[in-house]
C-alpha cells in the first residue's frame, strides 16, 4: 500500500488521480472549478485532446475573432460555452 | 425548430414526479435529457445456445418456458419466482425476486429472448433476473442497449423509455453545432446522427463514431472558448509596464531561507511578465509547501516599488492572517506597509483601512473575499494575487481585477495538474510551475491501515499527544451535502470524546459551521489549545499548524489521490516528521478496488 507514500511529488500523484479517477472526478466541479465533460475523459482522450488543440490553433490564427462566415457556429460555440460561466 | 429548453416535466412519459427524478440527475431540459449520455452498452445483439454459456457470462438465450411459473416463498418478504426454459441444446432454470406479476405472463409454445447473467450450478445454467420479452419484439434485448448512471428509483427501462420519446421529438431537427467543414475534415457524424447513435447505437462501429464525434465536439469548444478568451485579453489590453530598477534580488537577498530553482524560476517568468506592457496572466502551480507565498510577496515587493499597490486575496481569514504574519515578518526593513482585510475586524478599524488604502498609505493588502467588496477602492493598484484559485472563479477574479487599470495578475494552487493537461486546460493563463520542495522538507510518512488496527492507531495518537503533539482526524466526504458531512464528523467527534479520548480536548469542525467558528477552532487548535481535530476537508486549504503530527483520514478509499496528497500537506509542514494513516474499510467498489491495488503495487 505505497503509491502515496511512495512519493511526495504531487504531479506524479496526479497523473496517477487522473488515471485512476478520470477526468470527471479529478476536475469535478467541486474541486476545480472546470466544467465537467459530459462524455470526454480527458486521460482516455488525451491524444484527442492535442488533435484538438492543433485544429483551435490553426483556427484562431486564421480568424482570431472568429468572424469568418464558415466561423458563424464556432462563434456561437464559444459564446453558449461563456454562458455556462466558466470558471478557472 | 425544436425547443431545446422546453422542460423535462413535458416530454412524454415523464410528468411531475418523474421529473423531480431526473432533475435529480442534473435532467431539467430537453437538451439535458437527449445530452445525458449512457454509462455504459450491454451487447444484447448475438443469442447463445443453453449449452453454450459459461458461468459468469452475460447471455442472450431464445428459448421456450417448460411449465408454468413457480412461486417459492422463502421468508415473509422473500419470494422467488422459478421457471424452467428450454431450447434444442438443453435446459436452464430462470429466477427473479419478490415479482409476483410474472406468475402468469409466460404463455407455453412461445418463444421468448431472455437477457441476465449465467450461473452455473449442479451443472445446470441458472439466469438470475433476466430481462425477458417475446422474440417478435425488440425493445429490451436483441441489440445494444444503454445503461445509464442512475440513482434511486429510476430503473434503467424508465429513462430508456424517457429518452426515447426526447429523441423522438427531436429527431432530424437539431441544429448542427460544428462547421462543415470540420465535419469533413475530421470525419465526425452530424450532430444529429451523433446523438441518436450514441444512445441507441445499430452496432458498435456507429458507436464509436458517435463518441468521437461528441467528444472532439466537447474537447473542441472548451479549448476554442479558453483560446478565444486568452485573445481577447492579448489583442485588447495595455497593461503596466513595471519599473526596470524595483530588482526582485533586493528582497530576495533578504530572505533568512534560499529559495530553490524552480522558485528562481517561475520569478524570473513572472519579472519579465512584470515588465511588460501587457497584462500579465500567469497561473503558479506548486505543491503544498513549495513555496508559492514567497514568490507572491516578492512580486508584490517589485510591484509596490515601481509605485504600485498589490493585493494578496486568500480563500480563509486564517490564511489571510498567516500571510500577513509572514509577509510583516520578511518585509520588516523595507517600510512597505501591509494590512489584513477580513470580515471579522471592526467597523472601525475597517474605516480606517479603507480610507489608507485609497490614499496609498497601504502598500500591500491582504485579505479574503472582503476585498471584492464595492467601496474597497485602490489608489493605484497594479498587481493581484489570488489564492487557492479553485475557490475564486473568473467572476471574482475580474471583480478585484477592475478595482485597477489592467493589473498583472497572479493566480496560485496547490492543485498539481499533470503538466500536459495544464497547458491544455488553461488556455487563457500562462503557466509557470515550481516543480522542487526546499530541501529542509521531511518526507511525509504515510501508512495505509485497516479497520482492523484501529486500537494500534489509537494507542499511537495517544503517544504521541503524551509528548505534546497535535492530530488531525479527516472524515470523509460522504457525499456532496454539507449536512450529511457535518453529521458523520459529529458521531465520530462525540465517539472520540467520550469514548475513545476521554482524557485529550477533542473539537469538531465541519462546513456547516458560521466562518466565525470555524476560524476559532482553527485558531485555538493552532494556539495548542485542542489536542485533536475532527474535521471534514475544510482544513484541505493551507492552514499551517507546525505541531500537528499526525493525521488520520478515515476512509481513504473515498479520496481521489491527488486529494489526498494536499490533506497530508496540512501536517506537519516543518520540521515534523509524520505519520498518516489511512483507514480503509473492507468494502471497494470496482473502481475502488483499482485505487486500491494501485496503493499496493506502487
Amino acid at each position: 500500500m505505497k503509491v502515496i507514500s511512495s512519493t511526495n511529488d504531487g504531479f506524479v500523484i496526479s497523473e496517477k488521480d487522473l488515471e485512476l479517477r478520470g477526468s470527471g472526478e479529478f476536475f469535478g466541479t467541486r474541486q476545480h472549478g472546470i466544467p465537467e465533460f459530459k462524455i470526454a475523459n480527458l486521460f482516455e482522450d488525451v491524444g484527442m485532446l492535442k488533435q484538438v488543440q492543433g485544429v483551435v490553433l490553426e483556427i484562431i490564427d486564421k480568424d482570431p475573432l472568429l468572424e469568418k462566415e464558415e466561423n458563424k457556429l464556432l462563434k456561437k460555440l464559444v459564446d453558449d460555452k461563456f454562458k455556462d460561466r466558466i470558471e478557472i | 425548430m425544436v425547443d431545446l429548453e422546453k422542460n423535462i416535466q413535458y416530454i412524454k412519459g415523464v410528468g411531475p414526479n418523474r421529473a423531480t427524478l431526473l432533475n435529480k440527475l442534473g435532467i431539467f431540459s430537453l437538451k439535458d435529457l437527449i445530452t445525458y449520455f449512457p454509462r455504459e452498452y450491454e451487447d444484447r445483439g448475438k443469442p447463445k445456445k443453453i449449452a453454450e454459456v459459461v458461468d459468469g457470462d452475460e447471455a442472450l438465450i431464445y428459448a421456450y418456458p417448460v411449465g408454468r411459473v413457480n412461486e417459492v416463498r422463502i421468508r415473509k418478504n422473500l419470494m422467488i419466482s422459478k421457471l424452467i426454459v428450454r431450447d434444442e441444446t438443453g435446459s436452464m432454470l430462470v429466477t427473479w425476486y419478490n415479482k409476483s406479476y410474472l406468475k402468469n405472463i409466460f404463455k407455453p409454445n412461445v418463444e421468448y429472448k431472455f437477457y441476465g447473467k449465467i450461473s452455473r450450478k449442479y451443472g445446470r445454467p441458472e439466469m438470475q433476473e433476466p430481462v425477458y420479452e417475446e422474440k417478435i419484439f425488440e425493445k429490451n434485448t436483441g441489440k445494444i442497449i444503454p445503461i445509464y448512471p442512475l440513482t434511486y428509483n429510476l430503473s434503467q427501462n424508465v429513462i430508456r423509455k424517457i429518452i426515447e420519446s426526447g429523441l423522438n421529438e427531436v429527431k432530424g431537427k437539431l441544429d448542427e453545432t460544428l462547421p462543415e467543414y470540420i465535419l469533413k475534415k475530421y470525419n465526425l457524424y452530424d450532430y444529429n446522427t451523433a446523438i441518436h447513435q450514441i444512445h441507441f447505437p445499430e452496432t458498435f462501429e456507429s458507436f464509436s463514431l458517435a463518441k468521437k464525434r461528441l467528444v472532439f465536439e466537447e474537447l473542441f469548444s472548451m479549448q476554442l472558448a479558453l483560446l478565444s478568451l486568452k485573445n481577447k485579453y492579448e489583442i485588447k489590453k495595455q497593461g503596466i509596464a513595471f519599473s526596470k530598477e524595483a530588482k526582485m534580488s533586493e528582497i530576495i537577498d533578504k530572505l533568512p531561507f534560499k529559495l530553490t530553482k524552480a522558485q528562481l524560476r517561475v520569478l524570473e517568468e513572472i519579472d519579465k511578465d512584470m515588465e511588460s506592457d501587457k497584462p500579465m496572466n500567469r497561473l503558479m502551480q506548486g505543491d503544498v509547501g513549495s513555496g508559492k507565498t514567497v514568490v507572491a510577496l516578492i512580486s508584490a515587493y517589485k510591484a509596490v516599488k515601481s509605485g504600485y499597490q498589490a493585493v494578496i486575496m486568500a480563500p480563509t481569514a486564517i490564511l489571510a492572517s498567516q500571510h500577513l504574519e509572514s509577509f510583516n515578518e520578511i518585509l520588516k526593513e523595507t517600510g512597505i506597509r501591509c494590512e489584513l482585510l477580513i470580515s471579522g475586524i471592526s467597523k472601525k478599524k475597517k474605516e480606517d483601512i479603507l480610507k489608507r488604502l485609497e490614499d496609498g498609505e497601504i502598500d500591500i493588502l491582504i485579505g479574503t473575499h472582503a476585498v471584492l467588496e464595492e467601496n474597497v477602492v485602490f489608489k493605484n493598484l497594479g498587481l493581484v494575487v489570488t489564492d487557492e484559485q479553485h475557490r475564486f472563479g473568473v467572476r471574482q477574479r475580474s471583480i478585484i481585477v477592475e478595482k485597477g487599470t489592467n493589473p498583472d495578475v497572479l493566480v496560485m494552487t496547490a492543485t498539481p495538474i499533470p503538466r500536459t493537461l495544464a497547458l491544455i486546460l488553461y488556455g487563457d493563463l500562462d503557466i509557470s510551475i515550481i516543480d522542487e520542495l526546499p530541501p529542509n522538507r521531511k518526507k511525509i510518512e504515510t501508512y495505509a491501515v485497516t479497520k482492523g488496527m484501529e486500537q494500534r492507531v489509537n494507542n499511537f495518537i495517544t503517544k504521541n499527544i503524551e509528548e505534546g503533539r497535535q492530530c488531525y482526524i479527516v472524515c470523509p466526504l460522504v457525499e456532496e451535502n454539507e449536512e450529511i458531512n457535518a453529521k458523520s464528523v459529529m458521531e465520530i467527534y462525540e465517539n472520540y470524546k467520550n469514548n475513545v479520548f476521554p482524557q485529550f480536548r477533542v473539537e469538531y469542525l465541519h462546513g456547516k459551521m458560521r466562518p466565525k467558528e470555524k476560524d476559532e477552532i482553527m485558531e485555538r487548535f493552532k494556539n495548542g489549545e485542542i489536542d485533536i481535530l475532527v474535521s471534514t476537508t475544510v482544513i484541505e486549504v493551507g492552514v499551517n499548524v507546525p505541531n500537528s503530527n499526525i493525521m488520520v483520514i478515515q476512509n481513504a478509499e473515498r479520496f481521489g489521490l491527488a486529494q489526498l496528497h494536499q490533506l497530508r500537506g496540512r501536517v506537519g509542514r516543518r520540521r515534523i516528521s509524520v505519520l498518516l494513516y489511512f483507514k480503509i474499510s473492507r468494502k471497494f467498489t470496482n473502481h475502488k478496488r483499482k485505487n486500491e491495488s494501485y496503493f499496493k503495487h506502487k
